[in-house]
């Protein structure tokens, strides 16, 4: 189920918050015995929302869960280091190998097929291409094996709480209903943000719900819904529309509007959801970290990942960029470290060689700026060229990103410096609703929050602002609502009568 | 205070979230005629996904968010709410935004009149025939004195008849008297428009047919308008016309889908063998292939690229007409002649109005050595068009579109239909029998723009059938009774003739051997 659709609006959401509600309002029982019904409640609507999307990756996520909860007891339980060890390795390799299993085996058929076209043909023609592209023969006659969704998110939170007992930074869970509302709580479930045990297991012992943080939930939500449906899916139709192009004659006018409008749509889609994360977290009586903070305003690459996606680029600093040594060993193992943390955050986005080169990329940008780039960004007096830094990098880490193969991104990233225009006009992407998203995409990436910082906090207790802000919210909202029902809206095409 | 404010901003939320489905479901119980009210036809043209019966369905929940997705409260209302906001501030961009956009990427576009002398070289002069009046009481003529009586007067319209009898003895014979000229007063001056051509249109004040002189061609925007496509693949033309873009549309306008010499000789061969076998059993066989809309209306196109004018249909009529002796007719001059003087495509439909009909059954009538008529001496009524579904596919407003022309055409008044089977354009198969003094089977098979002939076809044939290709099985006994057979297909379906040219042969031969079988059990 998306947040996004009007199953989740009006069914799902109204459901679990009048049950939450009602849940608040057992008469003679403590705010633990509360809380105790809860958290069953809000599992079984979790559990529920997941199995949604298909009952059998229900039980791939029940297993997942067991194993940890039970991976968790047994470090706790192991007191010598050994052992402790032992356990922990365990349970963090078959969490991996499931990982391994349904997001990689897929590429790892299509190259070992490739591999053996070239053995039995010996042809030398197209291996290459074939190899980065993925493009199996077929040959092994294996099925294609469906990625359950979110299971790069639920994994990383599972794993990140048996290290932290092994660590001894977070409590053993000994309650199997409350560890498994953990890893299975629907608003980060799908799309983050990775929450880490330790920041979460008071919270499922005792947290205090309000109305002013249930009314900052609504706001959160409302924002994040809207930036999804307005911005990113509008956007994401232009970028859609693009990439089904022939790349080899778009022209660079369409190039950078398709670059442009995918960086957009990128940002507002996940960040928007973890918005609606965040929000309905809140209205649960939930505290989750930040996992966005306006990262195209950055000056350095660096800024730009202590701003994306924090909660992935804090889950790799604590269980792989520390344990490595950090920045800690010198300067040598520092840039060993960061590009082994950007490898894997590549590989963590997907099976393709596009989402590996787009995280060495970043390595070594990060690497550059380590060495001698970031003293330099830091003492240049024009900002702006920062910017242009920043933004151009992102955006062609986007176009690798987004593109089906690695040769396809180098010919769009060859068409944003062709001269001349392509067949196609750059008019025929747009509209209204597309210049708006534009607009308001790019002002309120950052931009405009970070001019009118001052304005804001002036403004914030101020009655009439307060009331303009509201309405503004519950505008968005309705025209998400409509703009979704819309989206149901699928007359059938009759000519071929 | 603060609380309060707070507490209704909950409340409100809340509301958002729940009231849609407490008043829907509510109303729908205790008085289900009310949310039949906000529940109005879209014209989906679809079965409303519909609730999965068991739990053990395969994709369940998939099945079960469709059917609530078709069956959101106030579904109707919502959607049309979404329409008009697109449709406004689309039009809002089409009108004051995309000029300026386009001026500054492309430079600014001209406004250019069209030229339409190829139109007007065929345009037929005005009848000036003026009738012979003789002063002289007696014709003498080989010694005789006739008188002139006048049996029948002419009209502009129509011949007369006079007979000249002899004043001395009883021989006589007739002449018919010629047309009268008409009594053209100015009735209307048109200025050229992006919409119109220039005319001045006269009446006959006699029988009121119209006349128009000095045409101009329309006002051509020649700005540069994107080829912008939305919703279910709807092309968003200039002046609010809509095209299509499905069936690969727009590569017959560009001319990007010649065919080559080996699929030319495919038709070719095909055709031939129908061709073949229809001479052999007498029926007279005629491929009628109908231009798409863009080709009529080329000026209300966005700025597309034509790879080449020479394009497909016109290229496989050559050459069918130039290796063979089959008549195919593809009446593009026809009915862009017939611009001067009708709408002949809906403005919001990819189909022809019932003027554009008529003027192909016109065409195919001049093929088929049939008496033509003059549209312009028919009763003809203008009438808001019924068919707009492009709007709606494309996801616009359709209040935000201004009523389109079609026609109510009185043709044949005299003639009625006296046996009907089905209906002419809702089932896929249509036979009527009318009291027509054309006494010949007439049989077409083609796609949807069959349905806007079929009231004109049945007042001239006394039995006619009309269907749609995908089903000549139905009519396979009128198809082997038929005098005339048509087979139609609009430009976009041309790959269609082949298959239905040898669904035809199949029910021909099918009943050679039947009779083969039959003689051989006797």
């Amino acid at each position: 189920m998306l947040f996004s659709s009007m199953l989740f609006l009006w069914i799902f959401l109204p459901i679990v918050l009048t049950g939450n509600f009602l849940l608040s309002k057992i008469p003679f029982s403590s705010q633990a015995v509360r809380i105790r019904y809860k958290n069953i409640f809000l599992l079984f609507c979790s559990l529920f929302f997941y199995a949604w999307g298909g009952i059998y990756y229900l039980f791939i996520m029940l297993g997942v869960i067991f194993v940890n909860f039970i991976g968790g007891i047994r470090i706790h339980k192991s007191g010598t280091g050994r052992s402790k060890k032992r356990v922990l390795a365990g349970t963090v390799i078959l969490n991996l190998s499931v990982l391994f299993f349904f997001k990689y085996f897929n590429m790892v058929i299509a190259m070992i097929e490739t591999v053996m076209a070239l053995g039995s043909r010996g042809e030398q023609g197209g291996f290459w291409e074939n190899f980065i592209t993925l493009q199996g023969t077929g040959q092994l006659g294996i099925e294609k094996i469906v990625l359950p969704i979110g299971i790069s998110f639920f994994i990383f939170q599972a794993m990140s709480y048996v290290i932290d007992v092994y660590k001894d930074t977070a409590p053993v869970q000994r309650n199997l209903f409350d560890f498994a509302l953990y890893v299975a709580f629907f608003p980060q479930l799908i799309a983050g943000p990775i929450v880490q045990y330790s920041d979460i297991a008071k919270q499922l012992l005792e947290r205090k719900e309000s109305a002013s943080l249930f009314e900052e939930g609504q706001t959160r939500f409302c924002y994040g819904l809207a930036k999804k449906v307005l911005i990113a899916n509008t956007l994401g139709g232009v970028a859609d529309q693009i990439w089904a192009l022939e790349i080899g004659t778009i022209g660079a006018g369409i190039a950078w509007l398709g670059a442009v409008s995918y960086s957009l749509q990128i940002y507002y889609d996940f960040s928007g959801y973890s918005d609606m994360a965040i929000g309905l977290g809140k209205m649960l009586g939930f505290r989750f970290r930040e996992n966005f903070s306006y990262p195209y305003i950055s000056c350095s690459i660096q800024e730009f990942w202590r701003r994306w996606h924090i909660s992935l680029s804090s889950w790799f600093k604590n269980y792989i960029y520390i344990p490595l040594g950090g920045n800690r060993k010198g300067l040598h193992k520092t840039c060993r470290n960061i590009f082994i943390v950007f490898l894997l955050t590549g590989i963590w986005h997907g099976a393709n060689f596009t989402f590996i080169f787009w995280g060495l990329m970043y390595a070594v940008f990060l690497i550059a700026e380590r060495l001698f780039l970031g003293r330099m960004l830091e003492k240049n007096p024009v900002k702006l060229l920062n910017h242009i830094y920043v933004l151009g990098i992102v955006m062609i880490g986007w176009i690798i990103f987004r593109s089906d193969n690695i040769l396809i991104a180098g010919e769009y990233i060859g068409q944003l410096f062709r001269a001349g225009s392509g067949k196609n006009s750059i008019l025929s992407y747009l509209s209204m609703r597309v210049l708006l998203a534009l607009l308001f995409g790019i002002l309120g990436s950052g931009f405009l929050q970070k001019h009118t910082e001052k304005l804001m906090d002036r403004l914030r207790s101020n009655a009439v602002w307060g009331c303009a802000v509201w309405l503004w919210q519950i505008l968005l909202l309705i025209l998400c609502i409509i703009s979704l029902a819309a989206g149901t809206y699928n007359p059938f095409i009759y000519f071929q009568f | 205070m603060k609380d309060l404010f707070r507490n209704i901003k909950t409340i409100i939320f809340a509301a958002i979230l729940l009231l849609p489905g407490i008043i829907w479901y509510g109303a729908g119980f205790l008085s289900p005629g009310t949310i039949e009210k906000w529940d109005f036809d879209l014209k989906e043209n679809r079965a409303m996904a519909e609730m999965p019966s068991s739990v053990l369905e395969e994709d369940y929940t998939q099945k079960l968010e469709n059917y609530y997705n078709d069956h959101i409260p106030f579904r109707s209302v919502l959607i049309s709410w979404e329409h008009k906001l697109t449709g406004s501030s689309e039009s809002l961009y089409n009108d004051h935004i995309q000029g300026v956009l386009s001026a500054a990427i492309y430079g600014k576009g001209r406004d250019t009149s069209m030229d339409i002398s190829a139109l007007l070289a065929s345009e037929p002069e005005a009848e000036e025939a003026f009738a012979e009046i003789s002063e002289e009481e007696f014709i003498e003529k080989n010694g005789h004195r006739y008188r002139e009586n006048v049996v029948k007067e002419s009209t502009c319209r129509k011949e007369g008849e006079a007979r000249y009898d002899c004043v001395d003895c009883e021989d006589s014979y007739t002449e018919p008297i010629p047309v009268v000229p008409h009594e053209k007063k100015l009735s209307y001056v048109q200025e050229s428009s992006y919409i119109s051509y220039g005319y001045t249109e006269y009446e006959c004040d006699r029988c009121g047919r119209r006349f128009r002189e000095d045409f101009e061609g329309k006002v051509v925007d020649n700005s540069f308008l994107p080829e912008t496509i939305v919703g279910n693949g709807v092309l968003l033309g200039r002046h609010d016309w809509l095209f299509y873009t499905g069936d690969d549309s727009l590569a017959y306008y560009e001319g990007t889908n010649i065919l080559g010499e080996e699929e030319l000789k495919e038709y070719l061969v095909s055709m031939q063998k129908l061709q073949d076998l229809c001479d052999g059993r007498g029926i007279r066989l005629q491929f009628m292939i109908l231009p798409n809309k863009e080709q009529i209306y080329p000026e209300y196109m966005p700025s597309c690229e034509i790879a080449d004018s020479y394009k497909r249909i016109d290229r496989l009529v050559d050459y069918i007409h130039e290796n063979s002796d089959m008549d195919i007719i593809y009446p593009m001059q026809e009915l862009k002649e017939a611009e001067l003087y009708w709408q002949t495509y809906y403005q919001y439909d990819t189909h022809w109005n019932h003027a554009g009909a008529f003027i192909g059954v016109q065409s195919l009538y001049a093929a088929l050595d049939v008496e033509t008529t003059d549209l312009r001496d028919v009763e003809t009524e203008r009438a808001p068009a019924g068919v707009r579904e492009l709007i709606a596919m494309a996801g616009l407003d359709d209040a935000g579109y201004e009523p389109d022309d079609d026609y109510i055409i009185s043709y044949k008044p005299d003639v009625s239909v006296m046996e009907e089977e089905g209906d002419m354009y809702t089932t896929w198969t249509y036979h009527a029998v009318s009291n027509s003094p054309n006494k010949q089977n007439f049989v077409l098979l083609g796609d949807s723009f069959r349905c806007f002939m079929t009231d004109f076809l049945v007042r001239d044939f006394s039995d006619s059938t009309i269907a749609h290709r995908d089903y000549a099985d139905e009519v396979s006994d009128q198809i082997r009774k038929a005098d005339i057979l048509v087979i139609e297909a609009v430009e976009r379906y041309d790959v269609q003739i082949v298959p239905a040219v040898e669904k035809v042969m199949e029910i021909l031969l099918k009943e050679e051997e039947t009779q083969r079988s039959e003689n051989i059990a006797e």
